[in-house]
C-alpha cells in the first residue's frame, strides 16, 4: 500500500511537470496550428538556463527557476516576428510548419550542447533531503516542483477561463478570423501565445531537470513523445485537456510498475505504458477526454 | 424626406478566390441608418462581397468607403480587418460566427475584444436577447442553429456598431424566429445602426428593406427600394421562384 501511495506521488508530479510543456503545444496548436516539435528542445532550454543562473551565476535555484521561465519564454516570443510571422504570411501549411518545427528543435539542442557542453548536470541542490513521513518518502525537490508545477496549471487554468486575455486566447483555437473581426490583432495574441507557450516550456524543463536530479541535452527531446501523449490524450488543441492529459498519464506510467500490477512494468516500458493508455482512451472518447470534434 | 446620407459606399469592387474573379466591379451605397438588402441566387458572390467589404477577402479592384456625416471619407480597402471594429464595423459572417468552445456569456464578453465589457453592456444586449440570457453559461456549440444565430447577432451588438454586414442571420431559423429575427433587426435600426443583409429569405428581406441590389453572377442586376423590387415580374420570375407581391414568407 505505501508501496502505491508513493507511487501516486511520483506520478503526480512528474504528470504535472509534463502537463505544463503539454499545456504550451497546445496552445500553440489551438492558437496557430502549428505542431510545436521544438517544444522538447524549449524545455531543455530552461534547464540549462537555470544550470547556468543557479549553478553558473551561483545566484540560487529560484532565481534560476524563474529565469529559465522568462528567458525560454522571451526566446520563443523573438521567433514569433522573425520565423513564425512570416511563415503565416505566406500561408504555409500544417506541414511545412512542421517541418520547420523539426529543424529548429535540431538546431536548438545542437545549440545548446555546443553552449553548454555535453555530459550530465546537476543543480546544486542537496539531492538527498527528504521528508519521510510514515513510510513514504518526499524528497524535498520533488515536493518543490510538483509544488510549483501544480501552482502554475491553477494560474494557467485561471488565465484562460477568467482574464480577458484568456478567453481571447480560447476564441482564437476556435476561429482566428472571428477573433479579428471581433477587433482583435491576431498578430498580438501569437506573441502571447508564444510568449506562454515558452514559459510552460521552460519552467517544465528546469522541474523536470530537478525531479530527475542529472540530466543532459536530450532531457526535453526523450519526453517529446510523452508531452505529445498527454496532448492527444487530453484532446488536441484544448489546453485544460492537455493538463489534465499530463497528469492523467503520469499516474497511468508510475502506477503501471507497482509490483502488485502483475509485477510491475518494468520502467524503462514506462513509454508503452503511456501509448497503451493513449490508445485505450482514444477507442473510448475518439476526440480525447477533453476533445472537440470540429479540430483536426 | 430629406435625401439621405450615404455611410458605406462601394465602388467598382472586384474580389474572388484563386484564379477566379466572383465579384466583378460591384457598387453599392448604403445610406446613413437605412436597412440595406443584398439578394440572389446561391454562388451569386453575397458572402464575397459581404468579406471584401470587411476586408476579410482584400478586393482586387475597386475600394470601400466610410462617410463620416461631415463629409470626410476613409477607403477602408487596406485598413486590417482587427481595425474595423473601432471603426464602428461589425460582420456577422454566414459560417464560424460562433466561437463554438466558448459559453454564450464569453461569446459575448469577447464582442469588445479584449477590453471586458461592463454588466450594463451586455445586460443591454440580452435584453434585446432575452433567450441568451437563461443560457449564459451554455457552450455555444451545443446551441441550436437558430440559437447560434442569435449568439453571433448579439455578439456583434454588443460593441453597438454603426454599421452591421449581417450574412444570412435567419438561416435555419424557424418561421416565427425569422419573424423574431426581423423584429431585432428593426429595433436596431431604430437605435440609428446602419445595416446591410444579404439574405436566403428574399422576400421577407425585400419587404423591409430601404433599398434592396439583386446579385447575379457576381454584378449588380437591379436596384431600387425593396418593395418596389419586390412587386417587379422579372426579378420575381427570375429571383423569386414565383409571382411578383406574393405575400412574404
Ligand atoms: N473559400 C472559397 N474558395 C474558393 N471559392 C470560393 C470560396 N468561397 C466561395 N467561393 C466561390 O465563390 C462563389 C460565390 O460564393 P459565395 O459564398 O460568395 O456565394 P453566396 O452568394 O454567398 O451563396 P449562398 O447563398 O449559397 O451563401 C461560388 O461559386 C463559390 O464556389
Ligand atoms: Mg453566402
Amino acid at each position: 500500500m505505501t508501496g502505491l501511495l508513493q507511487l501516486v506521488f511520483d506520478g503526480v508530479v512528474v504528470g504535472a511537470v509534463l502537463a505544463l510543456a503539454a499545456a504550451g503545444v497546445s496552445l500553440v496548436y489551438g492558437g496557430l496550428r502549428i505542431i510545436n516539435f521544438a517544444q522538447g528542445d524549449y524545455m531543455t532550454l530552461g534547464a540549462y538556463v537555470a544550470l547556468g543562473v543557479s549553478s553558473g551565476l551561483r545566484l540560487g535555484m529560484v532565481a534560476g527557476v524563474a529565469a529559465a521561465t522568462l528567458c525560454t519564454s522571451a526566446f520563443a516570443v523573438v521567433l514569433e516576428p522573425v520565423l513564425w510571422r512570416p511563415l503565416r504570411r505566406a500561408r504555409a501549411g500544417v506541414l511545412s510548419l512542421f517541418v520547420t518545427a523539426v529543424g529548429l528543435s535540431l538546431v536548438l539542442r545542437q545549440g545548446i550542447l555546443f553552449a553548454a557542453g555535453g555530459g550530465f548536470q546537476q543543480y546544486r541542490v542537496d539531492a538527498y533531503s527528504a521528508w519521510q513521513v510514515s513510510g513514504l518518502r518526499f524528497p524535498t525537490e520533488e515536493v518543490v516542483a510538483g509544488a510549483a508545477a501544480l501552482a502554475a496549471i491553477l494560474t494557467l487554468a485561471t488565465l484562460l477561463s477568467r482574464t480577458q486575455l484568456g478567453k481571447a486566447l480560447r476564441g482564437l483555437a476556435d476561429s482566428p478570423e472571428l477573433t479579428a473581426i471581433s477587433g482583435i490583432d491576431p498578430d498580438r495574441l501569437a506573441v502571447v501565445v508564444w510568449a506562454l507557450a515558452g514559459a510552460l516550456a521552460g519552467l517544465s524543463g528546469v522541474l523536470l531537470a530537478l525531479v530527475e536530479t542529472s540530466f543532459d541535452t536530450n532531457l526535453g527531446w526523450d519526453q517529446l513523445l510523452t508531452v505529445f501523449c498527454a496532448v492527444v490524450l487530453g484532446g488536441i488543441g484544448s489546453t485544460y485537456g492537455a493538463l489534465i492529459g499530463g497528469i492523467v498519464l503520469g499516474l497511468v506510467m508510475e502506477l503501471a510498475t507497482w509490483s502488485g500490477f502483475a509485477g510491475g512494468v518494468p520502467a524503462s516500458y514506462q513509454l508503452v505504458v503511456a501509448f497503451v493508455a493513449l490508445v485505450a482512451v482514444l477507442l473510448v472518447r475518439p476526440t480525447g477526454i477533453l476533445g472537440r470534434s470540429r479540430i483536426l | 424626406m430629406t435625401a439621405p446620407s450615404p455611410f458605406l459606399v462601394a465602388e467598382d469592387l472586384v474580389a474572388g478566390y484563386g484564379e477566379a474573379d466572383v465579384i466583378s466591379g460591384v457598387s453599392l451605397s448604403v445610406a446613413r441608418a437605412s436597412l440595406v438588402a443584398i439578394v440572389g441566387p446561391n454562388g451569386a458572390g453575397k458572402s464575397t462581397l459581404l468579406r471584401a467589404l470587411f476586408g476579410l477577402l482584400p478586393p482586387r479592384g475597386g475600394r470601400v468607403l466610410l462617410l463620416e456625416e461631415g463629409g470626410s471619407a476613409l477607403d477602408v480597402t487596406r485598413v486590417a480587418v482587427h481595425r474595423r471594429a473601432a471603426l464602428g464595423m461589425a460582420l456577422v459572417p454566414q459560417l464560424d460566427n460562433i466561437f463554438p468552445n466558448l459559453s454564450v456569456r464569453e461569446n459575448l464578453e469577447l464582442g469588445l475584444g479584449l477590453r471586458r465589457p461592463s454588466g450594463e453592456q451586455l445586460a443591454e444586449v440580452l435584453e434585446l436577447f432575452p433567450m441568451l440570457a437563461a443560457r449564459a453559461g451554455t457552450r455555444c456549440g451545443t446551441l441550436s442553429g437558430g440559437q447560434r444565430q442569435m449568439v453571433a447577432l448579439a455578439r456583434a451588438m454588443v460593441r453597438r456598431p454603426r454599421l452591421l454586414l449581417l450574412d444570412e442571420p435567419s438561416a435555419g431559423l424557424a418561421p416565427s424566429a425569422v419573424e423574431e429575427l426581423f423584429d431585432q433587426l428593426a429595433a436596431i435600426k431604430v437605435n440609428g445602426t446602419t445595416m446591410l443583409l444579404v439574405e436566403q429569405n428574399a422576400r421577407r428581406a425585400l419587404s423591409e428593406a430601404d433599398w434592396a441590389y439583386v446579385l447575379d453572377m457576381g454584378r449588380n442586376r437591379f436596384e431600387g427600394p425593396g418593395p418596389s423590387l419586390l412587386a417587379d415580374e422579372r426579378i420575381a420570375e427570375l429571383y423569386l421562384g414565383g409571382l411578383a407581391g406574393a405575400p412574404a414568407g
